[in-house]
């Protein structure tokens, strides 16, 4: 089959995406995710829709391609414009603009028969007109209905179709920018801005543009979070790439600002336990019944939320207390303003002039360490109440010291 | 549904080739500039046929249309109910003036998508703009304003030592959501600076009116200048920790056996100690073999906390 640009499922080129701008540095032949041929296709469609930040080079295993985007150089998700790649019929097309067209203004109300009349006009402007039949147009009306496209409203027993009134959004444009970057699902804001004249007057700093790869999951986890409902997922293991199925009531969607990874935290119905789950490694999400202990669940994860540092409910339900004093010249006062904006759930005491005291209690204190570590060269004192995890935060600290050659 | 063809970017370029068209303002070559300008590089193959072989029965072969009262389409129950999770952000009033956005008629009876509070940045720190002071919001537009008319802004400011006034250009706001604040990219009569938006006292339309200036993207953001390179080995995930972690900047890794890597990563240089401090978090899975500076900059941390325990 001939090549085209534009596809009909995301799934393939999300896995793609993903292993092109994160990874990068494997080969067509390591690349096992389908076949040499789902490759080839994959890596000219990304090539197509982000040509400008595709690059390779050649390693021992062959060409290695690679996507290579500085998150500042770009005032809109590059990533975004594979969403926009969704495919098309004849038909689709022919029928989006004609009837659209057709139905121009608000105040044009039309049966699906009158459409059907007046979509006569345009055929006749054409040689060998497309020929529709009844339910393929009746099917698109719904579609459309359905989508908000257009209004169907009951008139005795006829049903006519019009336009939605339109809302003016140029006031709201660089809000609208704005929210596109910033916020979850911020690809639907990046289609209301196609609409809207350009001009960009944000740049973003500490911008990680990998969740545009996870939207479709992220939208329908919130959904089903707002309705209070449960959520079927299929799921893949990090390493072994094996895929098991689960329910879960969603109850947050937990975003790190620092590596862009995406959770959804809720009740794992099978395991009966609250539970994080990576978006980037959910496959598809289907919305179940309303839960009805959802309130209950919800109030349960508030509770929990106070003792969690990272996404970890770790083992056991139980708490690890976690200690640390670091010192600081007079001035670097700066220190201790740092504890306190990245304390997070922790709690910061001053205990003089130039030292302070960071304590929390967390279900997973191995989550705490890679924080700790950006003190060192200020630890004075440290203590966790988890032997094994004080006893890694040293040996790992030894294993720095040798690494550089920092002799005693 | 989020991956639909309504949204496609071969619908939008259709659209503006069908507004051409439909003015008599449409030429092949008017057609190949426009779909360069807004579709993928190798759109204009499908394109162009599918319309002038009248496969689509949007056009004929003279680039006629009977399309002629197209108007933007309508925006779809996803778009609506996106707008009204937005209007309810704290940080949207930065940019309401005369109208809210949650008054819209239009989105009166939309639910949200979403509400802010399901959404928890866990590791956002905890000392953000304060996006509801009024004083904070109407330094914003006026940055806003004078960024679309290139116009200049006489601000007063709050440094480290004391109150400056400065007249500058602002021509971009930068926002991080890892900090959760904005700053505003400014030309005056030194070069560029960059100033904390929360630390504005004041800012009024400038002295300078008569001038304006813009500046492009490319222009505006100083991108990586510096260049550091790490080596790490796969364990507890670190590759992958480390991937994501700075997927944000521009970056090239390569595999040097079965379990080491390299990472060179491109960073602006300002933003170093920050890059030294994220470097440490990962420990002894990474280490940073060039350059020699930022090495040190590394085993000084590292000297230093062994005299600590000393």
């Amino acid at each position: 089959m001939a090549y085209s640009e534009l596809i009909k499922n995301f799934d393939r080129i999300r896995t793609y995406m993903r292993e092109f701008y994160v990874y990068g540095f494997r080969s067509r032949s390591e690349i096992s995710e389908k076949s040499i041929r789902s490759y080839d296709e994959e890596r000219r469609h990304i090539e197509d829709y982000l040509g400008e930040h595709m690059g390779f080079r050649i390693g021992p295993e062959g060409k290695q391609v690679f996507l290579s985007i500085d998150a500042r150089s770009s005032a809109h998700n590059p990533l975004y414009s594979a969403w926009k790649s969704k495919s098309f019929t004849d038909g689709d097309i022919f029928l989006h603009f004609t009837l659209l067209d057709i139905l121009h203004d608000t105040d044009i109300l039309l049966t699906q028969q009158e459409i059907m009349e007046r979509m006569e006009d345009y055929n006749s402007f054409f040689a060998n007109p497309i020929t529709l039949d009844e339910s393929t147009i009746r099917k698109k009306l719904k579609e459309y209905t359905q989508l908000g496209l257009l209004v169907s409203e009951k008139q005795g027993r006829r049903v006519l179709y019009h336009r939605p009134p339109r809302p003016a959004l140029l006031p709201f444009r660089d809000a609208i920018a704005f929210f596109s970057e910033v916020e979850s699902c911020g690809v639907v804001g990046s289609f209301l801005l196609d609409t809207l004249p350009e001009e960009d007057v944000f740049v973003y700093k500490h911008h990680y543009i990998t969740q545009a790869m996870d939207s479709q999951v992220c939208l329908q986890l919130l959904m089903a979070l707002r309705e209070g409902r449960f959520a079927a997922m299929k799921t893949v293991t990090r390493r072994s790439k094996i895929q098991r199925n689960t329910v879960i009531t969603p109850l947050k969607l937990y975003v790190s600002t620092q590596n862009g990874r995406q959770y959804i935290v809720g009740w794992d119905v099978l395991e009966k336990q609250m539970k994080s789950y990576r978006l980037d490694y959910i496959r598809s999400v289907k919305p179940g019944e309303v839960d009805a202990d959802f309130k209950e669940k919800k109030g349960l994860l508030l509770e929990m939320g106070k003792h969690l540092w990272g996404v970890s409910f770790g083992t056991g339900g139980s708490l690890t207390h976690v200690e640390f004093t670091v010192g600081f010249g007079a001035y670097e006062q700066y220190i201790y303003e740092r504890l306190l904006r990245e304390r997070r759930c922790g709690k910061v005491e001053r205990l003089s002039q130039n030292t302070a005291r960071f304590t929390a209690d967390v279900y997973d204190s191995t989550e705490m360490l890679p924080w700790i570590r950006s003190f060192i060269c200020r630890i004075l004192e440290l203590h966790i109440s988890d032997p094994a995890v004080e006893k890694k935060f040293f040996d790992d600290l030894n294993a720095m010291y040798e690494m550089y050659s920092v002799d005693t | 549904m989020l991956f639909s063809e309504i949204y496609s970017t071969y619908y939008k370029t259709v659209s503006i080739l069908l507004k051409l068209a439909a003015k008599g303002e449409l030429t092949e070559k008017r057609m190949r500039q426009e779909i360069k300008a807004h579709a993928y590089g190798e759109s204009a193959l499908t394109i162009i046929p599918a319309l002038t072989s009248e496969q689509w029965q949007l056009m004929n072969r003279e680039l006629q249309t009977p399309i002629v009262h197209q108007k933007e389409r309508p925006y779809t129950n996803l778009e609506l109910r996106f707008l009204k999770t937005i209007s309810q952000d704290p940080r949207m009033a930065l940019f309401e003036t005369e109208t809210r956005l949650s008054e819209l008629e239009e989105l009166r009876a939309v639910k949200p998508l979403f509400l802010p509070e399901d959404v928890v940045y866990f590791d956002q720190y905890l000392d953000g703009d304060p996006y509801r002071d009024h004083r904070y919001q109407e330094v914003f537009r006026r940055l806003l304003k004078s960024i679309h008319e290139g116009s200049a802004v006489d601000i007063l400011y709050e440094g480290p030592r004391g109150i400056k006034s400065y007249s500058c250009f602002p021509y971009r706001l930068e926002y991080s959501e890892k900090d959760d604040k904005f700053r505003v990219l400014v030309k005056w009569s030194k070069g560029t600076m960059t100033l904390n938006l929360a630390r504005i006292q004041e800012a009024a339309p400038g002295t300078e009116q008569a001038q304006t200036y813009k500046m492009s993207l490319s222009q505006a953001v100083s991108y990586g200048n510096s260049k550091c390179v790490l080596e790490l080995v796969d364990e507890r995930n670190a590759l992958e920790r480390v991937l994501l972690h700075f997927a944000h900047l521009e970056k090239t890794a390569e595999q040097l056996d079965g379990r080491h890597y390299r990472v060179t990563l491109l960073y602006d240089h300002n933003d170093e100690t920050e890059l030294v401090i994220r470097i440490l978090s990962f420990g002894p899975m990474v280490r940073v073999v060039e350059p020699e500076s930022f090495v040190n900059l590394i085993r000084e941390r590292l000297y230093a906390q062994r005299k600590l325990e000393q």
